[in-house]
């Protein structure tokens, strides 16, 4: 075993490989690929029979194209669809490879308990599974649920089995139903009836090994009057072809129950001229219920290719949706991004604030839809995107659908496109800081609408994040 | 301190300063008047380094070095200072972020270690004091909503933080009332010091009142065409600039 | 795929003209009206075109302007010694179908329905310098396809107004604007119930040219209006506005397309949307900025009224930007009528009914803004007034 090779420059600071045993399927997907990744996993039957019967939807679907996306067509019968570390299913921290504790300290993800971040449990997921959970034991005094999602499935199948696919289906799209078929792990969550969970959890997702896919699945419950804050951080490591990367999130907030869910997004998004990079092409979906809300927060800074719509179904009365994005785009990076709002039940409000920065060749793109149905008495939205050029080679788009079938609703949108003030830097470069600087503090002002909804512990990385990315994207 | 010869310096082809000459010696306050379109704040962003002005011809030396070869943040961090005409809003960035970033750049060109929190709160506090600013300034983003007075004293806040060598003002008196304008002038007049220099860009005799200038300067079409005391500053304000064409 | 619902296809005329519509006839066998997948026609309710089943128009008077120009499409040779213009029917003006080219492939929608159907028109070739007017297109029944071009420096005013009945009508007119030159579109639409409209106006807009579009969609089942327009010259400028009004189970749609091609070129769009019983609104806008050009300024906008629990509206303000010089904004709003207003009018002795009649008027009747008094604005007036009236509480 060698140590972890970095990368020569400080580009993409997360860029390193970690050369571990692994534990590797070939290539190639057919009904024999499911059942050894369930057999791998020990699941229940209930479970592989749902993978098999979304690998047969899926088979008989098309692959979407998009025509603002340029992509490199994926062949499905060249990734693996299983890499993990040999020593799995860790009894205590201590037991964790060393060589993975050690990636994750140098991506500021400590699993030694005493040295979380305080007041977080965090998920390390590993290319196909969970490698470590903290805090399970102080989480398990208030009955809170919170574990690898193979776990999960072996140790509470019921919930498992009543929750799983009843927000995304695995007929839901292309891309979720190849997730249902094959994903290897994510997270799991369950918060009990009137449970405010103390604790913010956490889940760090990894793509180390190479030709690999990752497919991770997270389910999260918050049962009646629960309440939940959720953090995911991603990252991989430079490879000069693209990766795949196809997650499914359901969220199920009960009545009364609140999820907060936030993202920072950091794959590797391809080196300057584009080459290599991860496509991000993820299915988020919550299901809020009476008087019930779900927040998603999310700074995407990463990936070649993000096609991502975090979205809510406002199906109880009073429930309450939020999305607040920031995505920014440098080099060749494409975004598309954006929400879904569905309206359903009475006196339904959302709210989606959306800022996409882009530099570079990049495009950036906010998608998204206002849907206000028959029954949706009292509606109320309001939608904000703003999108800030920087430098003339990028493209700003903004697509949204509102489609109001209640006499009752309020929907207002409002939407600008701005280039960067060149007054603006002027006057900090005025006061010395550097044109990066400089363009980090526009960038970040801009954005500050959205940061200020993120947690304390992820704010910060993802500051740094923003003006990282756009290094450079004024000459 | 800053020594200009022949400046000659164009905006879209259009030249504005034509053959300027200018010497400041540390420690001075020299004051630069002349009617609109005299080129008055072209020259303060050409000295700050902004990149729309060309310089065509000439030179500035500042503090022994060539000021043109500098880029403006490299200015800056050498210590030249610009009270903006027209301070800019940064939506979303609070005024305390952006002088902690900012004081420490300048630090840091100086060899000094960087501020915290507590160090720069500390700092900051005096300073407001200066120009009679309350500490909730620092929370709120910068020049947001500011008053024309307000964002006027935010600049000389920042100057009084930033410790200039050269600090150059530009109408920093336009747009204030009698109270503001007593309060600034003031301001700049404790920021004095023997190793700093101030160029006081101004239309008015008030400015000067308080802050009394070492020489006075006429710039008209691009040149300095009548330099003097104090004296001439109040002439001016008495008579106007047509004599200084018929002398 | 049975086109009855495309009514009789025009016989005879020259070959290039023949082989088009066969080839747009074979287009819309196969292909029919685009459906819920294309992005410019997913909120479109084609069935109400594709169950009709067009009969005769209805004989309807066509009134006159004082002093304007006037031409009933594909009645009269009209012009009144204009030498600028030219009436066709049967024959059109060469180049109108790209006969040249009879195996390009024909666009879809719109453009494919009317290259069946149309049969008569008018050729405007306004010659540079030349005001050339109030221009007063009535279209009473035939389907039509125009070809204006605006000489540098000209001007020309001109209403395109329909009137009547008789199942599915179409009108397509292809337009350029010279340098500086001012173009004003006024589309009034007013037909029999039943009587859908596919109409489209596609504008190219050169240097300094100026084009300025109101479309008033009244009465009718399905009316649909495009105006793609492309500012290909630098400071030439768009202005469109469009107001939407329906009950029953009609519809209102309107699709822009607006690409700036050239520097310092504005765009400015309002939409209005009047909406009551099972109608529906649609307004599907984009604003294209290409990669290269400077100093752009666009605006777009789109408000709906909903007067009824069942009725829908959908809007689409799109935004593609490959610039960075730009300020684009758009905005949507849809909501009932603003209960402030209602309570003020109240408060000062109108009745409900008044009330929410006034405020409607208010909403609708800003889009009339631009449309100059001696182009049929009171024509406009009354019509907007009467479908409010109707349409309204």
């Amino acid at each position: 075993m060698s140590k972890p090779t970095l990368p020569i420059d400080d580009e993409y600071r997360y860029g390193f490989t970690t050369d571990v045993e692994q534990d590797i399927l070939p290539p190639g997907l057919n009904e024999d690929v499911i059942r050894a990744i369930s057999r791998k996993k020990e699941e229940p039957d209930f479970l592989l029979e749902w993978r098999l019967k979304a690998y047969r939807a899926w088979r008989e679907m098309e692959e979407p194209h998009w025509a603002q996306l340029r992509m490199e067509p994926i062949d499905y019968q060249a990734i693996s669809y299983f890499a993990a570390p040999r020593r799995e299913r860790v009894k205590s921290m201590e037991e964790v490879d060393p060589m993975i504790r050690e990636t994750f300290q140098k991506l500021g993800i400590p699993l030694e308990e005493q040295k979380v971040l305080a007041g977080v449990a965090v998920d390390a997921v590993f290319d196909s599974v969970s490698v470590a959970t903290t805090f399970k034991e102080k989480l398990a005094e208030y009955g809170v649920i919170f574990s690898s999602f193979s776990e999960a499935a072996r140790e509470h199948p019921d919930l498992v089995r009543k929750y799983l696919g009843t927000v995304v289906s695995y007929r839901d799209n292309f891309f979720a139903a190849l997730n249902a078929a094959v994903f290897s792990d994510g997270s799991f969550v369950y918060v009990p009836p009137g449970v405010r969970c103390p604790i913010d959890l956490s889940t760090y997702f990894r793509i180390n090994a190479l030709n690999t896919g990752q497919f991770e699945r997270t389910l999260i419950i918050a049962d009646e009057g629960a309440s939940v804050s959720y953090l995911e951080g991603c990252t991989a490591p430079r490879r000069d072809t693209n990766q795949l990367h196809a997650a499914v999130v359901e969220l199920i907030a009960r009545d009364r129950a609140t999820i907060k869910y936030s993202t920072v997004q950091n794959w590797y998004p391809g080196d300057a001229e584009g080459r290599g990079g991860i496509y991000n092409l993820v299915t988020k979906r919550g299901r809020v219920g009476t008087d019930a809300r779900i927040s998603w927060t999310q700074v995407e800074t990463g990936s070649a290719v993000t096609w991502k719509y975090p979205s809510c179904i406002l199906e109880g009365d009073r429930a309450v949706g939020e999305f607040y994005s920031v995505a920014v785009t440098n080099h060749h990076q494409q975004a598309d991004t954006g929400t879904k709002m569905i309206h359903l039940g009475r006196d339904t409000s959302s709210t989606i604030i959306s800022k996409g920065i882009s530099a570079g060749q990049s495009d950036n793109a906010y998608r998204g839809q206002v849907y206000v149905g028959r029954k949706a008495r009292n509606a109320r939205n309001y939608t904000q995107c703003d999108s800030l050029l920087i430098g003339g080679g990028c493209g700003a788009h903004t697509f949204p659908y509102i489609d109001v079938h209640h006499a009752s609703a309020t929907v207002e949108h409002e939407a600008s496109t701005t280039r960067i003030g060149e007054d603006q830097l002027f006057y900090l470069r005025q006061r010395g800081l550097s044109t990066d600087d400089a363009v980090g503090m526009v960038v970040n002002g801009f954005a500050h609408e959205v940061m200020k909804e993120l947690p304390m512990e992820f704010a910060v990385e993802a500051r740094k994040l923003l003006g990282i990315t756009l290094e450079g994207a004024v000459g | 301190m800053l020594t200009i010869r022949n400046l000659h310096a164009s905006v879209e082809d259009t030249e504005i300063i034509r053959g300027l000459d200018l010497e400041v010696g540390a420690g001075e306050v020299h004051a630069i008047m002349g009617p609109n379109g005299a080129g008055k704040s072209t020259l303060a962003r050409v000295l700050a380094g902004h990149e729309d002005y060309r310089v065509t011809e000439g030179e500035i030396r500042f503090l022994g070095r060539d000021l043109l070869a500098m880029n403006v943040e490299a200015r800056a961090r050498e210590g030249i200072f610009l009270s903006f005409q027209q301070p800019v809003e940064i939506p979303g960035v609070n005024t305390a972020q952006f002088m902690l970033a900012a004081v420490n750049a300048i630090r840091a060109h100086r060899g000094l270690e960087p501020l915290d929190g507590r160090g720069f709160f500390a700092l900051a506090r005096e300073k407001l004091a200066l120009v009679g600013m309350d500490p909730s300034f620092l929370k709120r983003n910068l020049n947001e909503g500011f008053s024309g007075g307000e964002k006027k004293r935010n600049e000389i806040f920042q100057m009084a933080m930033l410790e200039p060598r050269l600090a150059v003002l530009d109408e920093t008196d336009s747009g204030l009332d009698v109270d503001a304008l007593r309060v600034i002038a003031r301001g700049v007049e404790s920021l004095r010091a023997p190793e700093r220099s101030m160029l006081v860009i101004t239309h008015h005799q008030k400015l000067l009142d308080h802050l009394v200038p070492d020489r006075v300067h006429v710039l008209r079409d691009g040149r300095i065409v009548a330099s003097g005391g104090p004296e001439l500053a109040r002439r001016i304000d008495a008579e106007g600039y047509g004599w200084i064409e018929e002398a | 795929m049975a086109l009855d619902w495309l009514g009789a296809v025009p016989e005879g005329g020259p070959e290039g003209l023949r082989a088009r519509r066969a080839a747009a006839v074979a287009h819309l066998a196969e292909h029919g009206l685009p459906g819920r997948k294309d992005e410019a026609w997913r909120d479109t309710p084609r069935r109400a075109i594709l169950a009709g089943r067009p009969g005769a128009p209805r004989p309807v008077e066509v009134p006159v302007l004082a002093g304007v120009t006037r031409v009933v499409v594909g009645e009269d040779a009209g012009g009144a010694g204009a030498s600028w213009l030219r009436p066709w029917r049967g024959a059109p003006p060469a180049g109108l179908f790209d006969e040249a080219t009879p195996e390009a492939p024909v666009e879809p929608g719109v453009e494919a329905v009317n290259l069946a159907l149309a049969a008569a028109g008018v050729d405007v070739d306004l010659p540079a310098g030349t005001d050339g007017g109030v221009l007063h297109l009535a279209h009473a029944g035939v389907a039509a396809r125009h070809r204006l071009r605006l000489g540098a420096g000209s001007r020309l005013v001109v209403v395109e107004h329909h009137l009547g009945g008789g199942g599915l009508r179409s009108a397509v007119s292809r337009v350029e604007v010279g340098e500086g030159a001012a173009l004003t579109w006024l589309q009034l639409v007013d037909l029999d119930a039943g009587t859908h409209l596919l109409g489209r106006v596609a504008a190219a807009v050169a240097a300094g040219g100026r084009l300025v579009a109101r479309s008033l969609l009244l009465g009718g089942g399905l009316l649909r209006a495009e105006f793609p327009v492309t500012l290909a010259g630098a400071e030439a400028a768009a202005d469109l506005g469009g107001v939407g009004i329906a009950g029953g189970d009609d519809a209102r749609d309107h699709l822009t397309l607006v690409e700036h091609r050239g520097d310092r070129t504005r765009s400015e769009q309002r939409f209005r949307y009047v909406l009551d019983e099972r109608a529906r609104g649609v307004f599907n806008g984009l604003v294209r900025v290409v990669p290269g050009v400077a100093g752009i300024e666009a605006h777009q906008g789109a408000r709906g009224i909903l007067l009824s629990d069942e009725a829908e509206v959908h809007h689409r303000p799109q935004l593609e930007i490959r610039a960075d010089e730009v300020a684009c904004t758009h905005g949507a709003a849809i909501g009932g009528l603003d209960e402030e207003a209602l309570f003020f009018l109240r408060a000062r002795g109108l009745s409900a009914e008044d009330a929410a009649r006034l405020v409607l008027r208010g909403f609708a009747f800003e889009v009339l803004d631009g449309w100059p008094e001696d182009a049929g604005r009171a024509w406009a007036e009354a019509a907007l007034g009467r479908r409010l009236g109707q349409g309204g509480s």
